[in-house]
């Protein structure tokens, strides 16, 4: 719930980070001759003057460890107007912030740079602000009646946001960028069984419920949210929650553990986790909703079992068997086929990661985030802890650009179709690994709504049956361009979007809300693929 | 303007929390209920609080205290009953839920007897313990018609607020309770609706943490500000805050909080300088701490203001300070020897701070002898007492040093720095205390060690009495009636009808709801029973709670407004003294317009 709600912090963290990074030259001496600017803040939809915005300079940190850089701060006048008369020359990102309003979309010009050289006068920096959309609605149960202290949330678009009902059942979902999002009103997954009721009335109970009426994603109906309007009358009826519910039974728990399981659907609204004592080891999740999960011992991060792949449609599943097992230590080897000497591409060392399936989806993020990591010697050795059994994709990172695994085997497991499924008894034999020379390419150019994009990713998935596995990623150089090598046969999906939007809000769901962007790609040895992409869009 | 995220993270952790807190902590209890025990049954009236009327349509629900098994529940009929039959034995949380109504405590009533009151954080109100067989009859559980409290949070420029927390304080002189009800969150328009019990309340809008002031270096012409909590309408602490009615069953609106600001530093500073006596590939590091004045002993704790640095060997630059008043100190882990400077205090006020020199130096030896009462038996046999020095100042550098004592009352403590301390000596016996503390043949006034100039030499002389004086008692409601479970009592000296943090005790309640204070040193002392939630067992929490919550606390107009409840007692040595403490304040289910 945590992780994936942390977006928006993170990514200004991100993009601190990034202006210190980017530019890690030394301190600018404060006997430079000051520097000055000014400018003027607007509104892009009326092009009228935007009064108390706030416009920062944030300098570069002098080491990466201080978050206190030198900022300059300024707001606007009643006619948009801002000046920083005497600002020590540097690099410096330009942040402009007003509530009511947003960054402009697609383009990064909210978080500018500015290189600002001794006596520098800029007179007419021009920065717009687009207002916040914003959607309204009631929710209410069977009988009509409106429902208080729902949480209310607006998945997908350029900005998910999350609020509540009032007293009247009413919400408003303010703060939005303008896109497409599907509006859900949320039941709290109660852990309890099914209340019993012996005076002859029903219980009834409500499920988390999508716009207009709906319990599913797929079958919602995506809300436009327009920038500077008001998308009223989302009204929501509650619909009655499923009494499903998943059991089973742990084996093989170590007498002092009280293990947790986890039923995993990659919502943030996730079931709560079970803990499970002995004797017996007996758990059992009450009124889960339908749709599909992984069941499994530990947390997200540190499982303890294989996964179970769950499918709640109707009816409830009982007497699950998960065995508990302590993470695999690995050992192997990778060579590259004909004997040819393993090549690494960057300065970086080259790590093989052990990616399990449905990670992507699981963890809302477009990165390897979970997958574990094994360094690979000089030697093509490697070896690696804390990897529960369950099924992986392997990926490798910062090896030369045409080596792909050509082959993998771990006793009688063979890596086939991009899958390695390792068993408990994985660890007594040796992970042999090939690779091939003759990697496929794929390359293209990204295009938005006005030509070309640059700065903006291309995801690689395996085409497995979550489709949305992460097998790589690319950012998009000048004039839109963007290569993938090194690739190994198989089926994929490619996807080009911009992080800022999508990076780490990651939904195969509310990815039906954005146009454009995806691709089917088929890749053969040594392929060398062209393919342009449309960059998705929420608009 | 800034992150909504976060907030919207706590909120829905409070949410969730709310409704899921019990089930969650429930698991930790391996206990379930009997389910093989004969069954019991309960049946009862919910009564509108304000008509005395029935009130139908109301969902009862009986929820297990100690394990995860299913709920029980029940619809309240046009003549308000409800009944559930077939129980497994066991003890019961009741939860009421009706749309436009708000449960108010101390409303489970069984054939004219309260149900004792367990009542926690979130709200939930009256646990039951049903025997096997038992079949209560006659229950009454009573709903108000909560009240709306509705209004907007407007910023200096009369702009709407997006984002903030509004809640209600329940406050003096009625009670020191806050946080019962769920917080409200202004939207984009500013606007938040508060659902309360009638009663009356401040109303307090809570803005985010902004950036940090010092950070900032400021254009001409702007004014940077940072936002304070605010209480309706205008109000930084209660003196000038308006109580708003929450009236039954209707909508006070119009509750527009406009929030009060003060400006940031207009400029940052920076204190340099050098560090002396770091051993060869040992690496120092500087805090520094800040107050806004030196009089607050202590108001803003900020460590990571003060990034700790080491440019060159020896040399250090904490940059980005704000105007203020600064506690420095240098401190180095050089193979397992701790060496430290002494803590230097200084203003911050209108320019750069350079050359400053911080000595590390290793901690000084202290000994002493202790003189146990007479017969002179130490406190327990086999285990060595322990004599413990702890740092008087709250400061986030405090630290504390301990030494056992031998079998002849001598202890030596190592590793002790400047600073002053506060001297304890553990275990005690029951009602023992520190009687007197002497250094180098002279008494120490307070007990408070100075040894900011540093402790070489220091001899020190302790004698324990065992003649503490002792309170003990009952906490009862304002009608007298045993409260034990709401109150929790604290203690704290007075000096002059100031409140004297240094000297708080709390405590928690034995078995039998009675609440005990042993071992006090002879004095005067203010006796208070407030409700439960308001963190106690560590001074600090309950230091900052206060003086966030109550401002007025440390003051005469504060402690005239408990004199109801609060007792003040003088102590004198072997005094055994019993005290019937009435909650300060109580639970806001009053009708009163």
């Amino acid at each position: 719930m945590i992780r994936r709600s942390s977006i928006v912090s993170s990514l200004s963290l991100a993009f601190l980070l990034a202006g210190a990074m980017a530019h890690a030259q030394s301190r600018s001496s404060t006997e430079l001759k000051p520097a000055s600017v000014a400018g003027r803040v607007t509104n892009s939809l009326t092009g009228d003057p935007l009064a108390h915005a706030h416009v920062a300079l944030r300098g570069e940190p002098a080491v990466w460890y201080d978050m206190h850089a030198d900022e300059y701060i300024a707001t606007t006048t009643a006619d948009g107007r801002f000046s920083f008369k005497s600002v020590t020359p540097g690099t410096y990102t330009v942040i402009v912030e007003r509530r009511g309003f947003g960054p402009l979309a697609d383009e990064h010009k909210n978080y500018q740079t500015l290189e600002l050289k001794p006596g520098d006068q800029i007179q007419d920096m021009a920065l717009q602000l687009v207002p916040d959309a914003v959607i309204t609605g009631h929710v209410v149960d069977g009988q009509g009646l409106p429902v208080e202290h729902i949480v209310v949330r607006a998945e997908g678009g350029a900005s998910p946001s999350v609020t509540f009902t009032d007293d009247e059942g009413e919400f408003r979902l303010g703060g939005l960028r303008a896109g497409r999002y599907l509006i859900k009103a949320e039941a709290y997954s109660q852990p309890l069984p099914p209340e019993i009721r012996t005076d002859g009335t029903v219980a009834v109970r409500y499920g988390s419920t999508y716009f207009p009426s709906s319990t599913s994603a797929k079958s919602a109906e995506p809300v436009q949210a327009r920038a500077g309007q008001e998308t009223r009358g989302i009204d929501i009826k509650l619909l009655p929650a499923s009494f499903l519910h998943v059991s089973g039974v742990l084996s093989n728990v170590p007498g002092d553990k009280q293990p947790w399981v986890i039923l995993d659907s990659g919502s943030p609204t996730a079931m709560p986790p079970v803990r499970v004592a002995g004797p017996g080891f007996k758990f059992a999740f009450w009124q889960v909703p339908p749709g599909h999960y992984q069941l499994f011992i530990g947390n997200r991060f540190f499982q303890r079992s294989a996964p179970a792949e769950i499918d709640l449609e109707s009816s409830s599943i009982e007497g699950i068997h998960l065995v508990y097992a302590e993470p695999l230590e690995l050992k192997g080897h990778v060579q590259v086929e004909g004997g040819a000497p393993m090549t690494s591409r960057s300065k970086f060392f080259p790590v093989l990661l052990f990616q399990p399936l449905g990670l992507t989806e699981r963890s809302g993020s477009l990165d390897h985030l979970g997958a574990e990591t094994a360094f690979i010697d000089p030697d093509g050795s490697f070896e690696t802890g804390n990897i529960p059994p369950g099924r992986y994709h392997l990926v490798l990172e910062n090896l030369a650009e045409n080596l792909y695994i050509k082959s993998a085997s771990l006793g009688e497991s063979e890596y086939k179709d991009g899958v390695l499924d390792l068993h408990s008894s994985a660890s007594q034999t040796a992970l042999e690994i090939e690779l091939g020379v003759n990697g496929a390419r794929i390359s293209g150019v990204v295009r938005g709504q006005q030509g070309p994009v640059a700065g903006v990713e291309v995801a690689l998935f395996f085409d497995d049956e979550y489709g949305f596995d992460l097998a790589g990623k690319a950012v998009t150089e000048a004039g839109g361009h963007y290569a993938f090598h090194g690739i190994a046969p198989g089926k994929y999906n490619l996807v080009a979007y911009d992080p800022k939007i999508l990076d780490r809000v990651w939904s195969s769901d509310t990815l039906a809300l954005y146009q454009g962007g995806k691709e089917k790609i088929d890749v053969a040895e040594n392929d060398n693929i062209s393919q342009d992409l449309k960059l998705l869009t929420s608009q | 303007m800034r992150r909504l995220s976060k907030l919207l993270i706590r909120i829905l952790w409070f949410c969730a929390a709310v409704v899921l807190g019990i089930s969650i902590s429930a698991q930790e209890f391996p206990a379930q209920p009997l389910l093989s025990a004969t069954p019991a049954s309960i049946a009862g009236t919910v009564i509108n609080s304000m008509t005395g009327g029935p009130l139908d349509s109301v969902h009862v629900t009986l929820l297990d205290y100690f394990g995860t098994s299913s709920p029980y529940g029940a619809m309240s009929d046009a003549q308000g009953h409800f009944s559930i039959a077939a129980l497994p034995p066991s003890d019961y949380i009741i939860r009421l839920e009706r749309r436009g109504f708000i449960v108010v405590s101390g409303q489970v009533v069984i054939s004219g007897k309260a149900v004792p009151r367990k009542k926690d954080y979130y709200g939930n109100d009256g646990t039951l313990e049903l025997k096997p067989g038992q079949q209560l009859q006659n229950v009454t559980v009573k709903m108000a018609p909560r009240a709306i409290l509705s209004g907007r949070v407007l910023d200096e420029y009369g702009d709407p607020v997006v984002g903030l927390y509004v809640e209600v304080l329940m406050l003096a002189p009625r009670t020191l309770e806050t946080r019962r009800w769920p917080p409200a969150l202004t939207n984009d328009r500013g606007e938040f609706r508060l659902s309360v019990p009638p009663g009356k309340y401040y109303l307090e809008a809570q803005p985010q943490l902004q950036f940090e002031p010092s950070q900032e270096l400021h254009s001409a012409n702007t004014i940077a500000t940072k936002y304070l909590r605010t209480m309706y309408p205008s109000a930084t602490d209660v003196s000038t805050a308006i109580l708003v009615a929450a009236r039954p069953g209707s909508e006070t609106s119009g509750l527009d909080i406009h929030l009060a600001w003060a400006p940031l530093p207009d400029r940052v500073l920076s204190i340099t300088g050098i560090i002396r006596g770091v051993p060869d590939g040992a690496e120092a590091i500087v805090d520094a701490e800040w107050t806004e004045s030196p009089s607050e002993r202590i108001d803003t704790i900020t460590p990571d203001r003060a990034v700790p640095s080491t440019l060159k060997a020896g040399e250090f630059q904490i940059r980005h300070l704000a105007p203020g008043h600064y506690r420095i100190l240098a401190r180095c882990d050089a193979g397992g020897h701790k060496l430290e400077s002494a803590i230097i205090e200084l203003p911050l006020t209108d320019s750069n701070i350079e050359n400053l020199i911080l000595v590390l130096a290793p901690g000084a030896e202290v000994t002493g002898r202790i003189q146990w009462p007479v017969p002179s038996l130490p406190p327990n046999k086999g285990k060595r007492a322990t004599v413990t020095l702890d740092t008087v100042e709250r400061q986030s550098f405090s630290h504390w040093q301990t030494g056992e004592v031998a079998p002849d009352g001598t202890f030596k403590i190592s590793e002790v720095f400047p600073s002053r301390y506060r001297v304890q000596v553990q275990p005690l016996l029951e009602n023992a205390y520190i009687k007197t503390v002497g250094m180098n043949g002279r008494p120490v006034e307070d007990g408070i060690l100075d040894f900011t100039n540093g402790a070489d030499g220091a001899s020190l002389k302790i004698t324990v009495s065992a003649n503490g004086g002792q309170v003990s008692g009952r906490v009862v409601d304002q009608e007298g009636e045993d409260s034990s479970s709401i109150g929790e009592v604290v203690m704290f000296r007075e000096q002059e009808g100031v409140v004297d943090f240094d000297h708080l005790y709390s405590t928690e309640r034995n078995s039998d709801g009675r609440y005990v204070i042993h071992g006090l040193p002879p004095g005067r002392y203010r006796l208070l029973a407030i409700p439960r939630g308001i963190p106690t067992n560590k001074a600090r929490g309950f230091e900052e709670f206060i003086k966030r919550n109550h401002p007025s606390i440390g003051t005469n107009e504060f402690l005239n407004q408990h004199r109801r409840s609060g007792e003040v007692i003088d102590i004198k040595e072997g005094d055994n003294i019993s005290k019937i403490l009435k909650v300060t304040g109580k639970d806001s289910d009053d009708t009163e317009e």
